[in-house]
């Protein structure tokens, strides 16, 4: 039975890959301009000046990868803020750690340009710690009286920073294409900078929560279960609040503050799978990837041949998503 | 006594509110200044400037403030609950949208056709928010969460419609005002029809308050004293809802503002209706002609969205409304 129900989960994360695979072949050929598989091909053994070979390099494949990845990180940081929070409500964006991240970057971008792309991503983790430290204080007496007080505390502090960002952003003239960046999300500012930063930072993030899978289970289940099992609790807390800076700092000051993925995703795994937290952490990381590449593919699409924001298209998944989560979450309560 | 003084003091707040945000703008005039050109005989720059731009804009903000903050006290007086305002619940956004909608499919609709559509978008976001907590009862906390979700998709509909028109020649400018609030460029049309619709539906308000104070209490001391409490309800959404498309189709999205004025309200004035309401229109007058000189005056000739600073004043004793509520 129990060698049936691994070859099971086998069967189901191999397909995932598979279909994570597909879809991001599909993002790399499908666009403004579609590209067979021999040209994609023959365009990354060349790597010349000519301009398909240019596209398909320097902007389709990265642009693939990051979505993925970008959708992957901010479903586990969902995942793991779920857990330390002990609320299915909550997210690293609706906590307003997003938020934060997208402020901290408006502000390196406009008033310490010389930090560059690594170092704006390097702000963008340290505002994400900080936030996080900051929501759990608050957190720490609030979530026995209502499940719905600290989502709602982190959407206005949310909504706070990014009017601070959006003012920024207006009183330095920005352009509406940055406006448009830094206040919906989308994967359209990918190089491969951001590859390189984003593909290790989640990798590493991956295996370490593999790792402590056991621990993340622990916390989830309560302070009682951590005392009697006489493990010290608040050490692996912090580690998981260092993860979850690092998946939501990257991914944000990559891709913009993209929204909903970090919330839904977990909450729909969680409907499959119960108590097998590697089974699960894979999973988030999967279906996280797929939902960000999928949206980000229907973008492009909407109003074709323009392109669609992708956090918008997220959004009107994941807004109902959200409700139907939070109804729910509330009737068990 | 002691209230009566209160009130003298808010009124004079609001004059002086009033009187430093029309010195303000790309060039900085002090209320003498603004005063001595009023009263000049021959009109000069000055005096075209005040007269013609400012005037209309600044008192337009007061009786938006006004109408936004009364909407609010109604909300919160028909839900019982402290947290809700058309702009939490999502009412806002969807009166935007319709604006939005209008904009981008009937570019040359008039202007009453404008308020028709704020309001019965308006009207339709506060039923999907009803229905949605219907089944589990209203309390307070998850109708302003689940509203501000509302809000966010209505939002992310908006955004898609403007992204799309952009590349149509419409005009994105005017569509984006109505999103963030703005008060730019209004006329004394404008101003008229606000002054007199805002001002008429706040007295309707304050008649209502005794009734408002009875609904309070409970359902059955309504019931006990003759009153029927779901049809007052209806009534007072209805009011708030309209109001607030008023000042919507006129200046847009302003958010925070009709769920603080309120509780700052309450907290100053005492917790009788007719203080309520008739506090939390000064206040919200103040409160929006102060975001509005902000916005002018930080960095002219750059003009901000009046909901920045509402949402840098609002959130942060919005936030602490939340925690109040919780305890």
């Amino acid at each position: 039975m129990k060698q049936n129900s691994f070859r099971n989960k086998k069967l189901i994360v191999g397909a995932l890959i598979l279909l994570s695979i597909l879809i991001i072949y599909g993002n790399i050929s499908l666009g403004n301009n579609n590209y067979s598989f021999d040209q994609i091909i023959s365009a990354i053994a060349s790597n010349d000046n000519t301009n398909e070979s240019l596209i398909i390099n320097q902007i389709r494949i990265p642009r693939a990868i990051v979505g993925f990845f970008v959708g992957s990180s901010l479903a586990l940081a969902g995942l793991v803020i779920q857990s330390i929070t002990q609320n299915r409500l909550t997210s690293s964006q609706i906590l307003g750690v997003n938020s934060g991240v997208t402020f901290v970057s408006v502000l390196a971008l406009i008033y310490l340009p010389f930090v560059g792309y690594m170092g704006r991503v390097g702000f963008g983790i340290v505002a994400a710690l900080v936030v996080v430290l900051t929501v759990l204080k608050l957190s720490k007496n609030s979530s026995k009286i209502s499940v719905a007080n600290l989502p709602l505390s982190g959407l206005v502090i949310g909504v706070f920073l990014t009017s601070l960002t959006q003012s920024i952003l207006l009183l330095n003239e920005e352009a509406a294409e940055t406006m448009m960046f830094y206040m919906i999300g989308s994967f359209v500012r990918a190089n491969w900078e951001s590859v390189i930063v984003l593909v290790p930072v989640s990798i590493v993030c991956i295996i370490m929560l593999l790792i402590l899978s056991r621990n993340l289970k622990v916390i989830e289940l309560g302070n009682d279960m951590a005392l009697s099992l006489g493990v010290n609790m608040s050490k692996y807390v912090f580690i998981f609040v260092v993860i979850v800076s690092l998946l939501a700092g990257t991914s944000v000051s990559i891709a913009g503050p993209v929204g909903f993925i970090g919330i839904i995703v977990p909450n729909l795994v969680r409907k499959i799978v119960s108590s097998d937290y590697k089974f699960l952490i894979v999973m988030t990381s999967l279906v996280g990837g797929i939902l960000a590449s999928l949206s980000d593919l229907i973008s492009k699409f909407i109003s074709y041949p323009y392109e669609t924001p992708v956090g918008l298209v997220i959004s009107f998944i994941g807004v109902p998503m959200f409700l139907y989560v939070a109804m729910s979450e509330r009737s068990k309560r | 006594m002691k209230k009566k003084y209160l009130y003298i003091m808010f009124v004079v707040l609001v004059i002086i509110s009033i009187a430093i945000s029309l010195g303000v703008g790309t060039k900085f005039y002090n209320p003498l200044e603004i005063f001595e050109a009023l009263t000049t005989t021959e009109p000069r720059g000055v005096y075209n400037l005040v007269t013609k731009i400012r005037i209309p804009r600044v008192l337009l903000a007061a009786f938006i403030g006004a109408g936004l903050a009364v909407s609010g006290a109604l909300f919160q007086c028909a839900l019982k609950n402290p947290l809700v305002s058309p702009d939490v619940i999502g009412v806002n956004h969807g009166a935007v949208l319709g604006a939005s909608l209008l904009i981008v499919f009937f570019p040359k609709a008039p202007s009453y056709i404008t308020f028709i559509t704020t309001f019965i978008f308006g009207m339709l976001t506060f039923f999907i928010v009803y229905l949605i907590n219907k089944k589990r009862g209203f309390n307070p906390i998850w109708i302003a969460l689940s509203g501000m979700a509302i809000g966010y998709l209505i939002d992310a509909f908006n955004q898609v419609l403007l992204v799309n028109a952009s590349r149509q020649a419409i005009n994105l400018n005017v569509a984006l005002a109505w999103i963030k609030g703005s008060l730019y460029g209004k006329s004394y049309t404008d101003l008229l029809i606000a002054a007199i619709v805002i001002t008429a539906l706040i007295v309707i308000s304050i008649i209502l308050a005794k009734k408002m104070d009875i609904l309070y209490l409970g359902d059955e001391q309504s019931i006990a004293l003759g009153e029927d409490p779901v049809k007052f309800r209806k009534t007072l959404i209805f009011i708030g809802v309209l109001i607030n498309s008023v000042a919507v189709a006129i200046a847009g999205s302003i958010g925070f503002i009709g769920v603080i004025a309120p509780q700052i309200a309450k907290r100053l004035f005492g917790g009788k209706h007719i203080n309520i309401v008739s506090g939390s229109a000064l206040i919200g007058a103040i409160l929006i002609v102060v975001a509005d000189a902000l916005a002018r005056g930080v960095k002219p000739p750059i003009e901000l969205p009046i909901s920045v600073f509402t949402a840098i004043i609002g959130a942060p004793y919005f936030f602490y409304l939340i925690k109040k509520e919780m305890s």
